[in-house]
């Protein structure tokens, strides 16, 4: 897709040689900042993606540094908050992180069913932040969704004993990353950071490019994003006014189909799911770009969040390039554990119950813990308006996921390499099954399972 | 068991879940295979199986981390532990 310049920009040994040069640092962190500002990105980006290329060795120190200024940033957008509140929140948060962080050191100290059940534990007291956050004077925590991951990923790291030579700092700025971020930890902890921290001004030379590329890359897939905004849905898009109007498809978007109850069956309805598809996989994509953009250009050179996943020939491949991050939480913090548990049952519904462990309960879990309110309000009504189509999606992912390892065990065993035409029909396979699942993912409290299942019907005339 | 032989059937098992296209050859046994783009976080889990099948293994019991198996010399450590 890209030209092959730009594919292989952090390798072109020439460019990163400039790279380490004065004038080429200075250059990038030109180029950088412009991209960043383009994108719309917190203006510390820039700032400290300058402090770092000037003291690399302090990356962590200074990144924490910038993370207290990035917590600042997030109660600024509070209406009404005084500085006072600000600073006095700002603390508060860094002090209680603190705290916590020396706990999680200790935890070696820990009684005995804590050592045991450590991020159950970790969870329970999420929760009851939670419903404490609902009272005005527990405010901040209401930023726990947000951290409750990273906060998972650093107790995960004390449990295997790997925090106890660690400083404070090294933790603080995935806390409030400064590269930008959803409740799912881009880069995820410390530990996975470490490893693809660069260490040398080489390395960092080729981070930074293949930042550059992420940048670059993401600003190609929103244009895509806004074309077909354009050309299938009819919106307008400023930078676009000379396209006719009559070329507009103005085809209706899937959730106002299940909303509004629109008559969008056969061929359209099937072209209604795979451009929702196409549309889900250029907007994440997009997305994600920036926030390993900025990762990579501060020096931690970690995978992509989205890698050609349109291109996986598997519903299990689908899912590991789709959402990389959090594809490895849902792996990390709820398929493993239960499948070495499970070590009793036969081999396929261990890894049933495990895929079932991990994309069915912990995906719902994960969306509920990111929208609270939906528990602490105590309405099962509300909470089945909300959650009841995601339940079925997240009940097909798991079967569908589920299925295609047990396939793809399979298929490695056999070991022949498929034709192009058998490579195109799994891709469309693949295209089928989550363009169809993802009629149940709408995130609107409109639509019921019952407005989700007609309209899947009608994708066959029933 | 000779380490030597444990390290070949190991980098042969590993052959049959590598994504198509990675070579195993003159790989540094330290290098994380996740990382380094050889095997995903799916194939780890046919390594747990391998495990437990060909070394009974019960990571579980010997507190041993998937993370931990990202590289050969990793898997080798596991062999070792659950052979003390």
């Amino acid at each position: 897709m890209l030209p092959a310049a730009l594919a292989n920009l952090h390798e072109h040994t020439g460019l990163i040689t400039r790279t380490e040069t004065v004038a080429g640092r200075l250059l990038l962190w030109s180029i950088a900042s412009l991209m960043l500002l383009w994108h719309e990105v917190t203006l510390l980006m820039p700032v400290a993606l300058a402090l770092v290329m000037i003291f690399p060795q302090q990356r962590r120190l200074l990144l924490s540094i910038v993370a207290v200024a990035v917590l600042a940033e997030r109660f600024l957008g509070v209406p009404g908050m005084s500085w006072m509140y600000i600073a006095a929140g700002v603390l508060a948060g860094i002090v209680c992180l603190y705290v916590f962080f020396r706990w999680v050191q200790q935890f070696e100290r820990w009684p005995g069913v804590a050592r045991r059940h450590p991020l159950i534990l970790l969870h329970i007291g999420i929760w009851i932040a939670l419903i404490l956050s609902t009272n005005p004077w527990f405010g901040i925590l209401g930023l726990v969704p947000f951290m409750a991951w990273r906060l998972s990923y650093m107790v995960m790291q004390g449990s295997r004993g790997k925090l106890a030579g660690t400083k404070f700092t090294d933790h603080l700025f995935y806390m409030f990353p400064v590269y930008g971020g959803t409740a799912t930890p881009y880069g995820k902890g410390m530990e996975y950071l470490s490893r693809h921290e660069a260490l040398d001004a080489t390395a960092f030379a080729r981070s930074q490019l293949a930042g550059i590329k992420l940048l670059v890359l993401s600003a190609v897939w929103f244009f895509l994003l806004d074309l077909m905004n354009l050309v299938f849905f009819g919106a307008s898009v400023p930078y676009l006014t000379l396209w006719p109007e009559t070329w507009a498809l103005d085809l209706p978007r899937v959730n106002r189909v299940l909303a509004d109850g629109l008559d969008a069956g056969g061929i359209q309805g099937w072209a209604l799911i795979y451009l929702e598809l196409i549309r889900a996989t250029l907007s994440l994509a997009a997305k994600g770009h920036i926030i390993v953009g900025c990762l990579r250009l501060l020096g931690f050179n970690v995978f992509r969040n989205t890698y050609k996943p349109l291109l996986a020939q598997s519903i299990l491949e689908f899912w590991n390039r789709f959402y990389y991050y959090f594809k490895e939480l849902m792996v990390e913090f709820f398929f493993y554990p239960t499948y070495l548990k499970l070590r009793n049952i036969s081999p396929s519904a261990r890894m049933f119950t495990a895929i079932f462990t991990a994309a069915f309960l912990g995906n719902m879990y994960h969306h509920i813990l990111n929208q609270p309110d939906t528990v602490t309000a105590w309405d099962p009504g509300l909470f089945w308006s909300v959650w009841g189509p995601r339940f079925v999606y997240c009940f097909l992912l798991a079967l569908g996921v589920g299925v295609s390892m047990v396939r793809q065990q399979k298929l490695r065993q056999s070991a022949v390499e498929a034709s192009r035409l058998v490579k195109l029909r799994r891709i469309a396979g693949v295209w089928t099954f989550y363009g169809i699942i993802q009629i149940w993912n709408i995130k609107s409290t409109e639509v019921s399972i019952a407005d989700c299942t007609r309209f899947f019907l009608s994708l066959f005339g029933l | 068991m000779d380490q030597q032989v444990v390290r070949s059937g190991l980098v042969e098992f590993l052959r049959t879940v590598a994504i198509p296209g990675c070579s195993l050859d003159d790989i540094d046994d330290s290098i994380n295979l996740i990382d380094a783009g050889i095997i995903d976080s799916f194939a780890l889990i046919q390594v747990i199986f391998y495990l437990e099948q060909n070394h009974g293994c019960d990571l579980h019991a010997l507190g041993i981390d998937p993370a931990d198996l990202g590289s050969i010399k990793g898997i080798l450590n596991a062999i070792q532990r659950a052979n003390d």
